[in-house]
């Protein structure tokens, strides 16, 4: 149990330190001194840096799958709004993750064809809840061959570097929720059917209201 | 458990196969599960009785079944007794307290299951 624990603050005190820092400058003395321990007591534990951020990985993974599980709870509109607030959570949990994305990608060639798996999943998810609202009367029919397509790519891009972006725009730019939310469902509103609309009215719009920008 | 992956196109095909759930899978009207609680129809049943081992014990069931339309039945768990002998005998009268045509003149026509024997 000692050990699971101390595994788990080095495991909390890097994911901190590597969000403050970037990934490249964070030493594994300075995730040993942050919890107090020696970094011979810190290398029992990982043996190296890679190892941690493989250990990151894990966590990672487990949270994408959690938040990829959760499709189609709702029979309506407002299940992508609760994936969405799940996507903004864990990418607010790990930032550094999104910043250092081509750092991870150039080093760790092994972490990043883990999380090809789950870009794939993420993007046809997002892609086939078009097709749900289309066969529910809420989206309209595709106006052309790839449009869906690309609107998804879209969604996923804008939610894997809504981070980075906001970063490199100025950091005194509003991140929360509700403005994270609202460009993503804007997206998506042009294509909404009257009857879309009303339950975007009904079901989102008051959702979004509430959401805070903190 | 992690070094497993569903294809890309497995993946969209399962996503499809959960966004179909909504429209294939409808849930059934209430009147179909009327005959439950409207037992009117019981009164023009054919009653068989049935007795199984179970727990160590012989249970009786009856079965009602219309005795115009046999495909139209219930089954109900009646009691449990030690002794089969006991439970036969119960069953007898139980039978005969149920069944509408004590004489038993009521009795359900085979054919009328239209079952085929081939």
């Amino acid at each position: 149990m000692g050990d699971l624990n101390t595994k788990q603050k080095i495991i909390n005190a890097s994911i901190s330190l590597f969000n403050s820092n970037g990934l490249a400058n964070v030493r594994l003395q300075q995730i040993a001194n942050e919890i107090g321990i020696s970094p011979g007591n810190l290398a029992y534990h990982f043996r190296n840096k890679e190892a941690i951020i493989e250990a990151i990985n894990d966590d990672l993974y487990e949270e994408t799958a959690e938040i990829l599980s959760t499709y189609r709870i709702f029979p309506n509109l407002l299940d992508f709004d609760n994936q969405l607030t799940k996507y903004f959570t864990f990418i607010q949990k790990y930032p550094f993750y999104f910043l250092d994305l081509l750092e991870i990608e150039r080093h760790y060639p092994d972490i990043q064809s883990k999380r090809k798996a789950h870009i794939s999943k993420m993007i046809s998810q997002i892609r086939k809840r078009f097709d749900f609202n289309v066969q529910r009367g809420m989206i309209v029919e595709e106006p052309r061959p790839g449009v869906y397509d690309s609107v998804s790519n879209a969604i996923w891009v804008l939610i894997t570097f809504w981070i980075p972006q906001n970063v490199v725009r100025g950091a005194n730019l509003e991140m929360g929720t509700k403005t994270f939310k609202e460009t993503v469902w804007n997206q998506v509103y042009p294509y909404l059917t009257p009857q879309g609309v009303a339950e975007y009215d009904q079901l989102i719009r008051p959702l979004l209201e509430q959401s805070s920008d903190k | 458990m992690h070094d497993f992956q569903l294809d890309a196109g497995a993946y969209n095909e399962l996503v499809n196969l959960l966004n179909n759930q909504l429209f294939t899978e409808v849930p059934a009207l209430s009147e179909v599960m009327d005959f439950l609680s409207d037992d009117w129809w019981l009164r023009d049943t054919a009653v068989i009785e049935n007795i199984v081992p179970r727990e160590g014990m012989w249970e009786i069931h009856l079965v009602f079944a219309h005795y115009l339309q046999p495909q139209k039945l219930i089954k109900r768990v009646i009691s449990r007794h030690v002794s089969k002998d006991k439970a036969e005998l119960s069953a007898w009268y139980m039978r005969r307290l149920a069944a509408k045509d004590q004489r038993g003149t009521l009795k359900v026509n085979l054919d009328d299951f239209k079952l085929c024997h081939s």
